[in-house]
């Protein structure tokens, strides 16, 4: 697994496995690296981390509470779109910095980008996928999608490598290529050749990874009392999801749990997370776990201080497979709209619904 | 399994206030559960194939084998379009050259890396097969030039990806013929033993378009015609191409679940050279096709669709339909053809006919094909010669029809390329008539004259179209057809009913 920030792509390999999980330091925004030995310069680099911690601590600014947004889930039809190709993954952010999300969609050939249009969605922009051939692919094609930081990170095992692009006006604009699959903002990974999972036996002293379908982050969201929350969901091979909430707790803020480890079973491979409602409760948003061609559904599951939901806040069926899932504000109101991708096992043609 | 974060790097807590202002929106998912790998299968073929040699494939058998065994440059999706297998992209073609760029990374079975030479020598020994090189009729020249093949044209093929997905174009190692019981292909499946009356297949790790998602794969075929829905009535078998049960009104004892092919499988009558006075004769063919109760052929089989025919191109790519005149015997043309046989061949005299016996040779695994004989030797009795059925295994059936050492032998042929002039060239070339297929396959007789052609000639008697339909466990999921009606085996997969 590769750590992605911006075009660097820096070889940090993770382990993904619980055993791994729990030997990880409990915050995700440790104190300042200070290391052991290294004489007088190590003793004056801990000096002065110690400084600067204490000095944040001190600066430390006090939660702001989130303000919910009324959401009324309800699923609507919002366009019948042909892209072309087979639709791998879809995802939501703002690409142009006017604080609406665009939709993203990836297929077996290219990026493209819509734009809510009258009562649908347009396209905006579409670019094809590096033409370098995969040397072995795995037989069901398989994409990972990442909108982060005004750029979009992708790429379909239908393809040699990935690329990053940017929204430049009504063009994609490609910023540079990607060895790897991007997962989140900065995790990547590479399928086991010719199998349609990531992991891997793990090279030297590196713990093997176990096969997971797909991972998916949230960050930027808060919790009931304003502490900065990131929030992980890593679908596994059999079928569960791992889901991961990291709190970044205060100095002084003993009630704080900097991390919690929770499961969800019967969980399909498209899966979103995001406080969809803006009231500090992470939403857990996935398919069904049926064979493909197989009627599907979405349940949207709420994670509380208690865990997940033991009932999904909404549930929809659908006679066709959801082959992807996305979250973001597209009309700038103030709360996530949930998208969902459904279509015919196979189909190019994919019909994209809104839940919320 | 947990999901271990990668933190970002450490900003300390100044940073708060700007995170929580971040509004990234991360995403990424695919959904519609993805198929699990491992587990075994036991299924069938239509038939025992006859070998493993790309070139020297005659029956549906043998092309499904071939296809799992070995890679050809292109193949032809699920969704009828051609896609680049071991080529990287389609061909690129300027002026009188098609250069094809090769996937990198592919390897044989043993190990070996794919190269362009073993694709340029395996080209080169289609087009020098008496078999197999109408179809590249039209290529003057097969060169390597780095690590792209380069094939020099006659003029410019709008088919050429086309005809390279192929089974009989399937790569070997330099090209060569495979071992008899040791094939080494680049194919989805690796053949880890063949026995008298079974393929065992291993999955191949390193397969160019994924490794398929069962570990293991056992291939039947049966001498009787019940054994194959009995063995998958009673749970020995994952699917069956001869129905879910021995007897009607019974029920398998899994849940199951049917499919069906387009009727794209030739059944034909071809002839041989041991009364080669008395078949090569035009007129008798015409005679014996003309005698023929072809109606009747649309109930062989297990229930799955057969359509009779008279034209090698099936009607479901665009072929004639049999009109309700050639439905039933025409007596009076069959006789006057006869007759003008008679004229020639002294054999076929009133006086001498009946003591013309003719041999028709039957693969004895497939047993429909002994039903198809048996109208056969009908006709040739109203004709007035008689005729004796031998079946043999699919070896035999191949030695002896290669060496034309038989009268008459059932015959199933796929239809790998759907345009009709490429069907009708397949058809002579079947009848080992290279110069007409050449020419077919070239270009050089098209539209109507195609038809009159084959009609005058008669290389082969056509009969029926077949599909085939497939009852397979309902806990095996993936499969389809292809246009060829070959089942999709390296897509099938175990998901286990709730």
């Amino acid at each position: 697994m590769t750590r992605v920030r911006g075009a660097l792509v820096t070889a940090v390999v993770v382990a993904f496995g619980g055993s791994a999980l729990a030997a990880r330091p409990p915050s995700p925004f440790p104190p300042t690296p200070a290391p052991e030995g290294g004489g007088g310069p190590g003793a004056l680099w801990r000096a002065v981390a110690a400084a600067f911690d204490a000095a944040s601590t001190d600066r430390e600014p006090p939660p702001r509470p989130p303000t919910a947004v009324p959401v009324k889930w309800k699923a609507r039809r919002i366009a019948s779109l042909d892209l072309g190709a087979p639709l791998l993954a879809l995802a939501a952010g703002d690409l142009d910095g006017d604080r609406k999300a665009e939709v993203v969609a990836l297929t077996e050939r290219h990026v493209v980008v819509l734009r809510p249009a009258g009562r649908g969605l347009g396209e905006v922009a579409r670019a094809p996928l590096p033409a370098d051939p995969a040397s072995i692919r795995p037989r069901d094609a398989v994409g990972t999608l990442v909108v982060a930081g005004g750029e979009i990170l992708a790429r379909a095992s239908t393809r040699g490598r990935g690329a990053r692009w940017a929204l430049d006006g009504k063009a994609l604009r490609e910023l540079g290529p990607l060895p790897s699959f991007p997962l989140c903002g900065d995790l990547s990974a590479d399928l086991v050749p010719g199998r349609n999972y990531f992991g891997g036996a793990g090279a030297g002293d590196k713990e093997p990874v176990p096969a997971f379908y797909t991972a998916r982050c949230r960050d930027g969201v808060v919790d009931r009392v304003g502490r900065a929350v990131r929030a992980q969901a890593t679908v596994e091979a059999g079928g569960g999801v791992a889901i991961a909430i990291e709190t970044r707790c205060g100095s002084r803020d003993k009630a704080c749990t900097p991390r919690r480890d929770l499961r969800l079973e019967g969980a399909g491979v498209a899966i979103e997370l995001d406080d969809v409602d803006r009231d500090g409760t992470i939403e857990v948003i996935v398919s069904g776990a049926g064979a493909p061609g197989d009627a599907d559904a979405v349940a949207v599951w709420s994670i509380g201080e208690s865990g997940v939901s033991k009932k999904p806040v909404f549930r929809r069926g659908f006679s066709g497979g959801v082959v992807g899932l996305g979250s973001g504000d597209l009309d700038g109101d103030g709360d996530s709209d949930v998208l969902a991708a459904v279509r015919l096992a196979g189909a190019r043609k994919v019909d994209l619904w809104v839940l919320d | 399994m947990g999901a271990r974060l990668t933190p970002r790097r450490s900003r300390g807590p100044l940073v708060v206030a700007a995170l929580c202002a971040l509004a990234i929106a991360p995403a990424g998912a695919r959904g519609e559960g993805r198929p699990a790998y491992g587990g075994a299968a036991v299924g069938t073929l239509l038939g025992e194939p006859a070998g493993f040699d790309p070139i020297a494939l005659r029956s549906h058998a043998d092309a499904a084998v071939v296809g799992l065994l070995f890679d050809t440059l292109y193949e032809v999706g699920p969704d009828g379009v051609v896609h680049p297998q071991l080529a990287a992209a389609l061909p690129e073609v300027q002026a009188d050259k098609a250069r094809i760029a090769l996937r990198p990374g592919v390897r044989f079975h043993d190990g070996t890396a794919l190269t362009a030479v073993d694709v340029v020598a395996t080209l080169a020994r289609v087009r020098a097969s008496a078999a197999a090189g109408w179809l590249l009729v039209s290529v003057e020249d097969i060169a390597v030039d780095g690590d792209d093949v380069v094939l020099t044209l006659e003029a410019p093929r709008k088919d050429l990806a086309r005809i390279l997905a192929t089974p009989w174009t399937a790569v070997t190692p330099r090209g060569l013929a495979p071992k008899k019981d040791a094939p080494i292909g680049s194919g989805p499946f690796r053949l880890s033993a063949r026995k008298r009356d079974r393929l065992e297949l291993e999955a191949w790790e390193g397969h160019l378009a994924g490794r398929p998602y069962l570990d293991r794969l056992t291939l039947r075929w049966f001498v009787s015609g019940d054994d194959e829905a009995q063995l998958y009535e009673t749970g020995g078998a994952h699917w069956s191409l001869r129905g879910a049960t021995r007897f009607a009104g019974g029920s398998p004892k899994h849940a199951t679940t049917e499919l069906e092919s387009p009727a794209t499988v030739l059944v034909y009558l071809g002839f041989g050279q041991v009364h080669a006075d008395v078949l090569g004769n035009r007129d008798f063919r015409a005679a014996l096709d003309a005698a023929l109760a072809r109606g009747g052929l649309a109930t062989v089989g297990r229930g799955e669709r057969a359509v009779p025919a008279i034209d090698p191109v099936p009607l479901d790519l665009g072929g004639p339909s049999l009109s309700a005149i050639a439905a039933d015997p025409r007596l009076d043309v069959a006789e006057a053809a006869l007759a003008r046989a008679a004229s020639k061949v002294r054999a076929l005299a009133r006086d001498r006919i009946a003591a013309l016996t003719l041999e028709i040779l039957v693969a004895d695994s497939r047993p429909d094909d002994r039903e198809v004989a048996a109208r056969v030797v009908r006709a040739l009795d109203k004709l007035g010669a008689r005729a004796t059925i031998t079946a043999v295994d699919a070896t035999e059936l191949a030695r002896r029809v290669t060496a034309g050492n038989c009268d008459l032998y059932v015959g199933h042929a796929t239809a790998e390329l759907g345009a009709s002039a490429m069907i009708y060239a397949q058809a002579f070339a079947i009848a080992g008539d290279r110069g007409h297929a050449d020419k077919l396959a070239g270009g050089a007789i098209t539209g109507v004259r195609m038809k009159e052609l084959f009609a005058a000639r008669l290389p082969i008697i056509p009969l029926y179209h077949r599909a085939v339909r497939v009852h397979h466990r309902a806990d095996l999921r993936g499969a389809w057809f292809d246009s060829s009606a070959r089942l999709g085996v390296a897509d099938l997969f175990v998901w286990p009913l709730k």
